[in-house]
């Protein structure tokens, strides 16, 4: 199963020392340069307010991260205005909620694939065919 | 060494459920770059809202600021819309709406509607609940501390 059958263009910030213009009304997905887990707490990635002030959605609903999910986190972003990001530019912040009642880690839904995501083989396929 | 509040001028009258209302002031930031860049400061225009109402149009994006002043050195405050506002199709916030244990100051608003609609100053469209933390606390004392009215990026000063 490709996952990446409605991808338009894979887009590799690296290469755009200069910056990369967000078009409006295109939804963008990235992903976190930082691995993000905790076995013990929920986490809630949001943007941080330096982004948000400039109307850029980061994380269109949501937020929520699952116990025991390790690995970079996956953005939703959405730019109300055109803007420019950069490779590595600090644009989220997670915070980590503390739990009431039995913790049983989710081992079988989105945590795996966040955990691998950029390195299974059809996002190197979608990068191939598809990176501008 | 910050002095510790409790919290910051909260009038009972604005006490909800599990929440704290707060209103819109009447002034407003716009900017003017076809382009955002974060590593330039940005150019805006300030708008004040007159008493027969501002029309915010569908999917622009303006800046505003509570009347009110907030802050807490004890617990930390997270912005929602009022579900009225929500219901209108008003975004308040666009990501961030945990703000800092320390920090005081007026919220700035992130405004972007769904639909065109007018807006008033004074009129009540977001709420403050206060949630505890856990640990050792450090008191906020960033860039965007004593806010006055809406506050542009300042994501410049990171590079």
């Amino acid at each position: 199963m490709d996952d990446y059958n409605n991808v338009c263009n894979i887009i590799d910030l690296s290469q755009y020392p200069n910056g990369y213009e967000l078009k409006t009304n295109t939804l963008y997905i990235g992903y976190t340069y930082e691995s993000i887990g905790s076995t013990k707490y929920a986490m809630s990635l949001i943007g941080r307010s330096s982004i948000g002030r400039y109307g850029l959605f980061m994380q269109l609903s949501d937020d929520l991260g699952h116990i025991g999910e390790n690995g970079s986190r996956t953005l939703e972003i959405l730019a109300s205005l055109p803007i420019k990001i950069y490779y590595k530019m600090n644009v989220g912040q997670v915070s980590f909620w503390i739990i009431q009642g039995e913790i049983t880690p989710n081992e079988n839904y989105y945590n795996k694939f966040n955990e691998s995501k950029v390195n299974s083989y059809d996002f190197n396929r979608a990068w191939n065919n598809k990176k501008i | 060494m910050l002095k510790r509040y409790p919290y910051i001028l909260l009038k009972k009258t604005n006490v909800a459920t599990n929440s704290y209302d707060i209103s819109l002031d009447r002034f407003l930031i716009k900017y003017s770059d076809m382009v955002i860049d974060p590593k330039l400061e940005a150019n805006y225009e300030i708008i004040e809202i007159p008493d027969e109402g501002y029309e915010l149009k569908k999917g622009e994006f303006h800046l505003g600021s509570s009347v009110e002043t907030i802050g807490s050195d004890y617990y930390v405050p997270l912005v929602h819309a009022k579900s009225d506002i929500a219901r209108l199709g008003l975004f308040i916030h666009v990501t961030a709406n945990l703000i800092d244990v320390g920090s005081k100051g007026n919220i700035t608003f992130q405004l972007y509607p769904v639909n065109n609609l007018k807006i008033y100053p004074n009129m009540e469209i977001a709420q403050i609940s206060f949630w505890k933390p856990y640990g050792h606390i450090d008191l906020y004392n960033g860039k965007y501390q004593n806010s006055k009215g809406p506050q542009v990026s300042k994501i410049y000063r990171d590079f």
